[in-house]
């Protein structure tokens, strides 16, 4: 029996060892990490005052998701540490979980609901996408801009299966522009005229015709004028006349006020339009009722209706569409350079 | 008296029994005493006596049996080493043998006899079995290597068309899954671990390469993997090549496993070999035996789905609230639901029936299968002719399986045993309708069989033409094998034999279908498909086998050469515009139209081998084995050359040893077994060695061949190899009662084939390498107990089979550690090889649940864009994607390695009663831990994807969801995200068959077979002049317990895929008889 008992242990301890040695030897199951793996964008233009993501910018090839992506050594273009980056931080707005932005709040403080206080950087990567996201809102005045060479940066990408390193990434924001359409020069920074003309000034009409001449109006005929007024949270429209002096909005008169802008607290008076709204314009990418339809831009219809010729009657609008990043109270006058348009019947 | 009779034979008994003799005589001085008395006896008593000679043989194998007791009365002999004896015995007298190997024996001595042989049956118990190890037959209890034998007895009053659907659950190790109820369909085996992890096809035709073991039916190779060349990996046009042999014919299977056992069978036993022996004939008298079955063949549960007026009002609510709710514009949706005709011209006949597809499918079935057996034969020659045939209608309409077959087989051995002579025929014709699918898969049930209720039943006129079809098609392939082998052993001198055996075989395969004009947009067409395959087999090998120094030490070692020669070829035709919708041809169809060549790639593979085997076994303590082979395949590349495959083995038989003598009383038996060898599996073609090359336009007037860039040439190709360790222990205890076998192996897989894509500067777009190797490593559990006495009027044998596999990748081209395989599926299902993990994983996105508000529903800081799928955002109802990489879009980079399909836990339980001539036997198997992809049900709620849909033969009907926990108002906690946005869904996908969601354990227990059977009496048989007579009742797949919440968790393809286009398995109940005269 002694034996039995003997061989029995002999055998079974064999056997363990056999087993455990073999597992010693088996790759564990960790994630992969292809070395094929690339930034497929290396060089970044985001232009400053407003939120950008990048993307799609990372291709894994065979990496096993998720990677977790770090931003290293984010220095000046000649190497020197770039603090403006790296170390100032910034309370800002951003969306928060709990609902997108849809365009049917019905107040400014729904709206607000939906944004909370986070501190970020300007320039950051996302932890797991490798998007690279510039934030408004924050100082940029010490942000070396376009046509500057801008920064460069290292990213080094890993997961449980190792870690890849992407050298010199390239970051080169561009000027912010609190506006578009816009007079200003990317490169300086600085307007290049008082208006935004056409071809660029983002307005589109149909049936207007001149008070002067009864002629059609052109498109090349107004001009805009964006003025920010205060810090506040205001939007206002004025329309002039060639002498820049004020025509009554109401003349508009087939105008959808209250769903002009996704704006509150509507005063529309001989003069003006004023709403309280919140910024940027548009809120979001989401098309809303308005925006136009790519949601890249709001879109803002002023309409009337007048009889013309042998009775006809016309439904005649300005179209403008537009986006402002810059939170305050803005105003935007459209300016009609040659005559007024005409309102009258015929 | 009895020890004073055996001395007077002592002139003739073994040395062994003359020892024995002396032992217990104790000395010599009481035998001189004796003696006077004993003369005077011994005169007396031959007076009566006659001498009787004869040889014993063993019943299976007609080798003679040494050392076997034979008594008549008081006396008693030892039969030499071939076998022979003689004895005295008055005529009457009856003469027993014993062996401690077999049962015993008796034989009544009428007189006059000269030579009578007498046999000998096996005695059930694991070490006195032969088995088959290498190419020879030995003692169970001298073999070194793995193997599990399976008897007829195991296998019966089960009908089924080959036998591997009858060992499932019954052999440790080898996991058999029946993936499709096709009749005639092959079943998914895989012996120890995954063989292969190649996969052809995407979507739900994906298929794992199919890795078979090697089966030898009579001494005839048979290539298990035939016919896979086309993709139908699994069950292709062809039948189960193991079908060609009905299983009444079958006497056994040894399923051999491990490195010891196969290694001689070098190129084609890396996957295992199965060893298939029909039945012998072994009485003197002929006897005849016909075996009857008449199987009831029932439906299993079908899908459910809403029918006529319901489904009307369901797909007219579903566009009228989700245009409501969703759009908000439900004006508009009423007015989508009035221009949909299908909708709502709810008046018109044509769209206003409720007809039940599924049941002009499916419908049981009457079958029946007879088997006729001659048999008959003494030691020096016996002979079999057995006849079988067999109908296997499908639960499916104008699917089913024939078989006609006839086998027979005959033994010749000269007097002198000098020259033995095996031959055996095997030929099957075997007819298939596959209705309109390949049989494994249905796809017009799949599609017309979910038709929308509301269409008019089929007929020539009506819109779903593909239902008509499948019932109408003449579908007719037919597959004729003749496998012929010849096995001659001449014994040179005494020890040496020379054996030669060779065998061939022929396939022919033809697959035609005839579509009929009115059912092909007004003209004929007229299919064929011809299938011809040969395989030609030769093994030769020189036998020394030598016992010395008295008889404690053996060796016996064999050379040996065998050669491979596998050929087959596909032509396919296509006949357009036959004359009309009776002729099919062969003149008077569309010449320019037609289409005729060979189909895929014809094979012409040619495997040499060489080798040696040693074995040494000292007492039958200590088993000894080793063999080297050398292999070399006509699709190797040439610069791997031969291969070699060693393989060294060893047995201890513990209970010879002195110190275990005293353990008898408990214990029969006990060893242990070690193994360590090579095998190899060719794999791929000649075109991955040699490149392929195709005739180009003449250049100078001169003929050009160019090379095809598709695949590079590797001219170092190599086969697959299998490096296997195989540690077991078996053992007997308490008498028998309970008998344990249990096996670890490691086998370590390596040089599988991946294309890899190659740099576009190579001028090749892939290349095939031989970097993806995986590690099986398991452990198998074989346990019989008879717990009652052994005189016992109620016999229960009680059975459990287990095996546990564990499977790892270890390694992948490039040194990669992941490889996404199928990338661009079309069901976007592709597979993952991931290191570390099961060789393949799902690759998946992980379902956390239902949005049940819109506020749930994240949203991207930066930029206040909701989560969203292919640019739509997501809503409450639709399905929580873990968004991995937080990019706030659910992509391809979001999926994950997750579930493992291959299965971990195998085996079965099985249970032999007998009570008087009743027996009852129930045969379950179960698997265990795997993880399965439940696509009928993704598939049942993707059915509400297209309630609109506008051409009428598409329009699917909706199936009842009521019973799933899905989404119907905001705050829901729900499980399935709501099926009713349609529009929205197919968008997103919501439904997309690539989630967690649908990935379910698929773990089942099956019910096999439950038999109740009852044998006449002999009495009353003698009266009625037969001899065996016995009757049974067998339910078979009768019931499945399991968690998985598919149709059935074993109709799964290997990847461990559902499909909604399966074919399901039936429930069959069986009556039978089985007569003997």
């Amino acid at each position: 029996m002694r034996y039995l008992y003997l061989l029995i242990c002999f055998g079974v301890a064999g056997l363990l060892l056999l087993i455990s040695s073999c597992k010693k030897d088996f790759p564990e199951d960790r994630d992969s990490i292809d070395p094929l793996a690339t930034f497929t964008r290396t060089f970044y233009d985001p232009t400053l005052g407003r939120n950008t993501v990048f993307s799609d910018n990372f291709n894994g090839a065979n990496s096993s998701q998720p990677l977790e992506f770090t931003m290293l050594n984010l220095r000046r273009y000649n190497g020197d540490p770039a603090p403006e980056l790296t170390d100032s931080i910034y309370p800002i707005w951003v969306w928060k979980d709990g609902g997108a932005y849809t365009g049917k709040e019905t107040s400014l403080a729904e709206i607000e609901n939906k944004r909370k206080i986070e501190n970020h950087r300007v320039f950051e990567i996302r932890q797991h996408s490798g998007q690279l996201v510039t934030w408004s809102g924050m100082d940029l005045s010490h942000i070396r801009s376009q046509p500057d060479s801008g920064y460069k940066f290292d990213v080094k990408v890993s997961n449980s299966g190792g870690l890849n390193y992407y050298y010199n990434l390239r970051f080169m924001p561009r000027k912010a522009i609190p506006y578009a359409p816009s007079n200003y020069n990317p490169e300086t920074g600085m307007t290049t005229g008082p208006a935004v003309s056409y071809p660029t000034n983002g307005i589109s009409l149909s049936n207007v015709q001149r008070l002067k001449d009864g002629l059609g109006m052109q498109e090349s005929e107004v001009d805009v004028y964006f003025t920010k007024k205060g810090t506040g949270n205001s939007l206002t429209f004025k329309f002039l006349d060639s002498a820049f002096a004020p025509i009554n909005p109401r003349l508009f008169n087939t105008t959808d006020w209250p769903g002009l802008v996704h704006g509150f607290d509507m005063k529309l008076t001989d003069t003006a339009v004023v709403y309280q709204v919140a910024y940027p314009i548009p809120l979001g990418p989401i098309p809303t009722k308005y925006t136009n339809a790519a949601a890249t831009r709001a879109a803002v219809t002023f309409s009337y209706y007048r009889k013309g010729t042998a009775g006809f009657g016309y439904v005649c609008a300005l179209v403008f569409n537009y986006a402002i990043y810059e939170k305050g109270d803005w105003e935007i006058a459209f300016q009609f350079r040659n005559s007024s348009p005409k309102f009258s019947n015929d | 008296m009895d020890k004073i009779f055996t001395v007077l034979w002592l002139h003739n008994p073994t040395r062994l029994s003359i020892s024995r003799f002396n032992k217990r005589q104790g000395g010599r001085l009481r035998l001189h005493l004796l003696l006077p008395a004993l003369l005077l006896l011994m005169c007396s008593i031959r007076a009566g006596a006659q001498k009787v000679r004869g040889t014993v043989f063993d019943e299976q194998s007609r080798l003679p049996v040494a050392g076997a007791n034979v008594t008549a009365g008081a006396r008693g002999v030892y039969t030499d080493t071939v076998g022979r004896f003689e004895i005295d015995a008055a005529a009457g007298a009856t003469i027993a043998v014993t062996h401690l190997n077999y049962s015993p024996a008796t034989y009544q001595v009428s007189g006059g006899e000269a030579n009578i042989e007498i046999y000998l049956k096996l005695a059930s118990g694991a070490l006195t079995d032969v088995v088959v190890q290498g190419f020879t037959k030995k003692s169970r209890s001298l073999v070194t290597g793995a193997s599990t034998v399976i008897t007829a007895d195991d296998i019966k009053d089960v009908p089924a068309a080959s036998v591997t659907e009858l060992l499932q659950g019954k052999v440790a190790g080898v996991n058999i899954q029946n993936t499709s109820g096709m009749p005639g369909a092959r079943g998914s085996i895989f012996q120890r671990g995954l063989s292969n992890i190649n996969v052809t096809g995407d979507g739900n035709n994906a298929y794992l390469a199919s890795g078979q073991p090697l089966f030898i039916i009579d001494g005839v190779p048979i290539d298990p993997n035939e016919d896979t060349e086309y993709g139908f990996a699994q069950a292709g046009g062809g039948a189960n090549p193991l079908s060609v042999i009905p299983p009444e014919d079958i006497e056994s299977v040894e399923i051999l496993k491990d490195a010891a056992s196969t290694s001689v069978y070098g190129s084609r036993g890396a996957n295992g070999v199965w060893i298939i022996n029909t039945k012998r004939g072994r009485s003197k008298v002929p006897q005849i035996t016909y075996d009857g079955k008449y199987i009831y063949t029932a439906v299993p549960p079908l899908r459910d789905v809403y029918g006529g007026h319901l489904e009307r009002q369901i797909k007219v609510n579903q566009v009228l609230y989700n245009n409501a709710q969703t759009n908000n514009a439900f004006n508009w949706g009423l007015a989508t639901v009035n221009a949909n005709y299908f909708l709502s011209d709810s008046l018109n006949p044509y769209l206003n029936n409720s007809v039940n597809w599924q049941s002009y499918f499916f419908g049981p079935q009457l079958n029946h299968s007879h088997n006729l057996r001659f048999a008959g034969g003494m030691s020096q020659f016996d002979y079999k002719v057995n006849l079988n045939y067999m109908q296997d209608m499908g639960i499916i309409k104008n699917t089913g399986y024939k078989r006609y077959s006839a086998g027979i087989n005959s033994q010749y051995q000269s007097e002198n045993k000098k020259i033995r002579m095996l031959t055996s025929v095997n030929a099957a014709s075997e007819l298939r309708q596959n209705g309109s699918g390949v049989g494994l898969l249905q796809t017009g049930v799949g599609t017309s069989g979910m038709a929308s209720t509301l269409l008019p039943p089929p007929n020539v006129y009506t819109e779903n033409n593909t239902a008509l079809a499948s019932f109408i098609l003449k579908d007719d392939n037919k597959k004729n094998t003749l496998g012929a082998n010849l096995d001659l052993t001449y014994e040179i001198i005494k020890d040496l034999r020379f054996r030669s055996t060779g065998s061939i075989t022929f396939n022919t395969t033809s697959y035609n279908i005839f579509y009929p004009g009115w059912l092909n947009y007004g003209y004929t067409q007229y299919n064929t498909q011809d299938r011809s395959a040969n395989t030609y087999y030769n093994l030769n090998m020189l036998q020394y086998t030598r016992r010395f120094l008295k008889e404690k030490h053996t060796v016996s070692g064999y050379v040996f050469s065998d050669l491979n020669v596998n050929k087959s070829k596909t032509t396919y035709a296509q006949l357009p515009s036959t004359p009309n919708n009776f002729i099919s041809g062969p003149f008077g169809y569309d010449l320019r139209a037609a289409v005729y060549g060979t189909l895929g790639e014809p094979v012409d593979v040619r495997q040499f081998g060489y080798g040696a085997n040693v074995s040494y076994d000292y007492m039958q303590k200590y088993v000894f084995n080793a063999s080297f082979r050398f292999d070399g395949t006509s699709i190797n590349g040439p610069l791997t050359g031969f291969n070699r495959n060693p393989m060294i083995s060893f047995r201890w038989n513990i209970y010879k040893e002195k110190f275990a003598e005293g353990w008898s009383s408990w214990m029969n038996s006990s060893s242990i077994r070690a193994s360590w060898g090579q095998t190899i599996v060719p794999q791929g073609n000649i075109f991955m060695v040699y490149g392929q090359y195709y005739p180009g336009s003449s250049y100078n007037g001169q003929p050009s061949v160019l090379n095809s860039f598709g695949t590079e040439p590797n001219a170092y190709y190599k086969p697959i190899t299998n490096r296997m360790t195989n540690i077991g222990y078996e053992g007997e205890f308490f008498n028998r009662k309970l008998t344990i076998q249990y096996d670890f192996y490691y086998k370590f897989v390596q040089n599988n084939s991946l294309l890899i894509d190659v740099p576009f500067e190579t001028g090749y777009s892939k290349y095939p390498s031989n970097d993806v190797s995986w590690v099986d490593y398991g452990h198998e559990l074989t346990l019989n107990v008879r717990p009652l006495p052994r005189d016992s009027k109620l016999s229960w044998t009680f059975g459990l089979v287990g095996a546990f596999n564990r499977n790892i990748l270890t390694r992948l081209p490039n040194d990669a550690r992941e490889w996404v395989i199928n990338p661009g599926d079309q069901l976007n299902l592709p597979l993952l090889y991931r290191l570390g993990r099961s060789s393949f994983s799902n690759y998946l996105f992980v379902t956390k649940g239902v949005y049940a508000r819109n506020t749930d529903v994240p949203v991207d800081p930066a930029t206040n864009l909701p989560m969203r799928i292919n640019g739509v955002y997501l809503q409450a109802g639709d399905p929580i994607f873990a968004d991995l990489n937080g990019d706030y879009v659910i992509d391809n980079r979001d999926r994950v390695a997750v579930g493992n399909p291959v299965p971990k836990l195998t085996g079965g339980i099985s249970n032999f009663l007998a009570y008087h001539n009743f027996t009852f036997n129930i045969f379950t198997s179960f698997t265990f831990f795997r993880d399965v992809l439940n696509t009928p049900l993704a598939y049942k709620f993707q059915q509400f994807y297209n309630p609109l849909n506008s051409t009428l033969s598409g329009v699917q009907a909706v199936p009842p969801v009521e019973e799933y926990n899905y989404w119907k108002a905001p705050g829901d906690n729900a499980v399935y995200p709501n099926p009713y946005t349609y529009d929205h869904n197919a968008a997103i996908a919501a439904f997309r068959y690539n989630q967690t969601l649908f990935q379910e354990d698929g773990s089942y227990f099956k019910i096999n077979s439950i038999t109740l059977g009852y044998d006449f009496k002999k009495e009353l048989l003698k009266r009625w002049h037969l001899q065996i007579l016995r009757v049974f009742l067998t339910g078979s797949n009768v019931a499945t317990i399991s968690n998985y919440s598919g149709p059935s968790p074993e109709v799964i393809t290997d990847l461990g895929r559902d499909n909604p286009y399966g074919y399901p398995l039936a429930r069959r109940y069986t009556l039978g008889v089985t007569v003997t005269f």
